[in-house]
């Protein structure tokens, strides 16, 4: 009776310490996940680029087929790779060019032709929007698209 | 008596050999040092020479389109850089103790001309110029008058700012913050 008491009791403490085991090793394999994706979301938002609507170099010519698209940046010192262009036709059809990376508190006027490669949109431009791609250790990261800005 | 000689011939040869040493140190010194300035100063120009070419690629970054606008970190740690808006030319001054190029003879290192003048027995003053009198009108803080910007232990902060076209010609001003 008492040795059966024993066995229930070490038994008890064993699963204890398995459970605490098993929350350890998960916590510790999924937490650095979602803190490197809360990272790169706030290296995301404070690498601050953005479109330029302000300064009158952000336009679309549906005669030449040019879009000029000012893209600047805010104070930050987060390390960008590079910046991706979308540009968005009246079709719908979207087609992203990268662009070179600028530093803090600089503006970047980029010029394409979007019935030329590598943009050869068939539609006239009506959207632009900016990716920012973060250099993170020794790979990248996409950011999520800006808001789209109306070319006009 | 005998034991107080052999004391003194110690000291004095000690002194002697400092001394020795001494004078073999100073005439390395004498030797070498102007072999390291030289180098020191050849390592600075090659330097500047890619500096002004990284200056140049910033320039014609910032031509591609108006609007543009980029910083460039100047770090003037020798000679002075003045930015001639009233020709169109940047020229970055050295003084030298090694002649860099074929005396008062101007070369081309890329779209970078350099040109090395006497200006005593053993100095030398090398000019890196880029010019842009046939590409575009550069300005200083929007007009045409220059800067010239001196040695300093903090980079400058130099802004390149594509204005767009006047008068039918490109105009890059440049300013610093």
């Amino acid at each position: 009776m008492k040795k059966r008491g024993m066995e229930a009791l070490v038994a008890t403490v064993l699963l204890v310490l398995i459970t605490i085991a098993a929350v350890g090793i998960v916590w510790g394999a999924v937490m650095p996940l979602i803190k490197t994706s809360i990272e790169t979301s706030q290296k995301c938002m404070d690498a601050k680029v953005g479109i330029d609507t302000q300064k009158g170099y952000t336009f679309y010519d549906p005669v030449t087929k040019d879009v000029s698209v000012m893209i600047s940046r805010g104070e930050s010192n987060v390390e960008l790779s590079r910046i991706d262009l979308k540009i968005t036709d009246d079709t719908g059809t979207s087609k992203i060019v990268s662009v070179a990376k600028i530093n803090s508190n600089e503006d970047l006027t980029v010029v394409k032709n979007i019935a030329a490669a590598p943009l050869s949109l068939s539609g006239d431009a009506k959207y632009a929007a900016v990716i920012p791609v973060l250099t993170i250790g020794k790979g990248v990261h996409v950011c999520s698209v800006s808001q789209e800005v109306p070319l006009s | 008596m005998t034991r107080n000689k052999k004391q003194g011939i110690v000291w004095i040869s000690a002194v002697l050999y400092i001394l020795i040493g001494l004078a073999i140190m100073g005439l390395l010194l004498m030797v070498v040092r102007p072999k390291i300035e030289q180098m020191r100063d050849s390592i600075t120009i090659d330097q500047t020479l890619a500096t002004m070419n990284r200056l140049d690629e910033t320039i014609s970054r910032t031509r591609e389109a108006p609007g543009t606008r980029l910083e460039y970190i100047l770090q003037l740690s020798k000679g002075t850089v003045e930015i001639n808006a009233m020709s169109d030319r940047i020229i970055w001054n050295i003084d030298s103790s090694i002649a860099y190029s074929e005396i008062n003879k101007p070369i081309n290192v890329g779209s970078i001309k350099v040109l090395t003048v006497p200006i005593s027995a053993d100095r030398w003053r090398v000019s890196l110029e880029v010019n842009y009198t046939n590409m575009f009108n550069l300005t200083y803080d929007g007009k045409d008058e220059n800067k010239a910007l001196g040695e300093a232990k903090i980079p400058y902060d130099l802004w390149i700012e594509n204005r767009g076209v006047f008068s039918g010609r490109q105009q890059i001003d440049t300013f610093i913050s």
